[in-house]
């Protein structure tokens, strides 16, 4: 027969202490109510492996001594040949949480209110160096959940998303924000166009580059991005003339007319401010050029934090046979 | 509802202890063995009440698939009734209010003591604490206990092998007489169960006294050659 407790009630450290104090051998399972689950494996008292979703080891077991609800069941004479954790014992654990706690309240007290949202910060104009693992969180923190959610399951643990959050926050390349970040219509998440410079390209190719930080930095070809450079790979959103941009195309499933029932597309609104600014003059017209050459002048919007995407409405992208993450030329209206 | 539940084959029941009483000093535990089930409220750290009652027609799976503490009303009312049955049933208790009291000290000593010492049987915890009367039949501190425990486990060691359950205590004196002066009022009250069919075990759950006072008398009785153990 196992053990079994909630540890809305007693904490896994308790629990662990226990089954120190008793010297077994065996597996304690985790269940939070949430429906998250994870392992500890103990040998005569002493963790030795620990698994919490993708994490194993030191952190996982970290990761679940948190106050929260849920239970735990121990099962003594359960082994696993897997060993994640190097030789801790209860007293080391404690000594860590209690670490972790007060790194953890600290960071909290830098970033403020963890039921908000992180939002790219428009106010960022000029160059900001990010390192490889900012770049990476960047899709975490557009990710629509709050604060608090990304830090509790963000894998490297929570007070690695807290430390990012903080030094992104620090370098003003984001905001806290009442509201989830707009997500593209393909539920990846998007920003503001931006200038950024990655610390970890070779210096030759660290040159600035515009980019999106809607991009997955989780897919390889923008890690290549980040890591070799603009250079190596498409630059959708470079200028390529006076008030002329390259955008990456994105349809807007819904029947959005403009007012005066012309076809309308929408662009960031940092775009919009940059063309009135070199310009002279608001925009409300542009032209848009397929990779083909096919070619329609519609109306402009602006819409926040959309970087480098321009939203066409189904009937313009099938005019100019556009599909989506095509690039096209978008050139203002006099 | 259960807060921890937890097999005494596995965990020692002291160990176990320890996660309650961390949190609070106001709890109720549900203890599971062979044969009975226990109700053990624990009030501002003090027992002051042991329900027992036999498994049978009240809770005949494992804790551990599901949740024991609804029976509590019921144990405490079998309790209460064997218990009266008990007292009702001996001659010694109707005459003597003292020794009906010194009987139920004795009682409820052991019975705590005996969930106290478990080694065997399930426990579980719950902090949502029963709150209809609970009868207030004893007063024992559950930090004495520890100090008490050690002493109990070796008595009991002791007395369990030279006074075994399932032996029949048969007389071995034909006088009265022979006995005067040598026994107190619960000797005399142990004395009367001795009928030659009843079993040590018998006589202790119908002596009112609890197994250690029964098991020592009958050791002091069989020392003395008053009686002698069949088996």
């Amino acid at each position: 027969m196992p053990m079994e407790g909630r540890i809305d009630e007693f904490s896994i450290l308790e629990v662990l202490s226990l089954i120190k104090s008793a010297s077994k051998t065996g597996k304690v399972m985790v269940i939070f109510d949430e429906g998250k689950t994870g392992e500890i494996y103990v040998v005569e008292g002493k963790p030795v492996h620990a698994i919490y979703g993708t994490t194993q080891g030191e952190n996982a077991l970290l990761k679940m001594i948190k106050p929260s609800k849920g239970k735990f069941i121990f099962t003594v004479g359960a082994v696993t040949t897997q060993r994640s954790i190097e030789s801790i014992s209860i007293d080391e654990i404690a000594a860590k949480v209690e670490e972790k706690q007060q790194s953890i309240q600290s960071l909290q007290e830098k970033i403020g209110d963890l039921d908000k949202y992180l939002a790219f910060n428009k106010l960022l104009i000029t160059g900001v160096e990010l390192d490889k693992d900012e770049w990476n969180f960047l899709p975490e923190a557009f990710s629509g959940k709050k604060i608090r959610e990304i830090a509790e399951n963000y894998e490297e643990g929570d007070i690695r998303a807290y430390e990012l959050i903080n030094s992104l926050l620090e370098k003003k390349v984001i905001r806290l924000s009442t509201r989830p970040t707009i997500m593209s219509l393909d539920g990846r998440p998007i920003g503001n166009q931006q200038t950024v410079t990655s610390s970890t390209a070779p210096t030759s190719l660290k040159t600035t580059m515009t980019r999106m930080t809607h991009t997955s930095l989780k897919n390889e070809a923008m890690r290549a991005v980040v890591e070799k450079g603009p250079s190596s790979t498409p630059t959708p959103s470079e200028s390529t003339g006076t008030g002329t941009i390259n955008l990456k195309v994105k349809i807007r499933l819904k029947t959005y007319m403009s007012t005066t029932g012309s076809e309308v597309a929408w662009v960031d609104t940092s775009i919009l401010s940059k063309w009135e600014e070199e310009l002279g003059r608001p925009v409300r017209r542009v032209v848009v050029v397929s990779p083909s050459g096919k070619q329609t002048d519609v109306a402009i919007k602006g819409e926040e934090g959309i970087g480098n995407l321009i939203y066409l409405l189904p009937i313009t992208s099938f005019r100019l046979k556009l599909t989506d993450d095509d690039i096209v030329e978008v050139t203002p209206l006099d | 509802m259960v807060v921890l539940k937890a097999s005494l084959n596995e965990i020692p029941l002291e160990l176990v202890l320890t996660l309650p009483r961390s949190r609070t000093d106001t709890f109720d535990i549900m203890y599971q063995d062979e044969n009975y089930i226990y109700f053990i409220p624990v009030r501002d750290n003090v027992i002051r009440f042991v329900g027992r009652s036999p498994r049978l027609g009240l809770f005949e799976e494992s804790f551990f698939n599901s949740d024991p503490f609804w029976t509590i009303p019921l144990i405490i009312e079998n309790h209460m009734q064997t218990y009266q049955q008990i007292i009702d049933n001996n001659a010694y208790y109707k005459q003597s209010p003292l020794l009906k009291k010194t009987a139920k000290k004795k009682f409820y000593e052991d019975l705590i003591l005996t969930f106290f010492i478990a080694e065997k049987g399930e426990v579980a915890f719950s902090f949502d604490i029963y709150k209809d009367n609970i009868p207030s039949e004893t007063e024992y501190p559950l930090d004495t206990i520890a100090l008490e425990l050690e002493d109990y486990k070796l008595q009991m060691e002791f007395l369990r092998e030279a006074i075994p359950l399932d032996a029949v205590p048969k007389l071995k004196v034909d006088d009265l007489e022979q006995l005067e002066g040598h026994l107190g009022p619960i000797d005399w009250l142990i004395f009367s169960l001795i009928n030659e069919q009843r079993t040590v075990q018998d006589i202790a759950l119908e002596s009112g006294i609890g197994f250690r006072e029964t098991l020592s008398i009958l050791n002091k009785l069989n020392e003395a050659e008053f009686i002698e153990l069949a088996r």
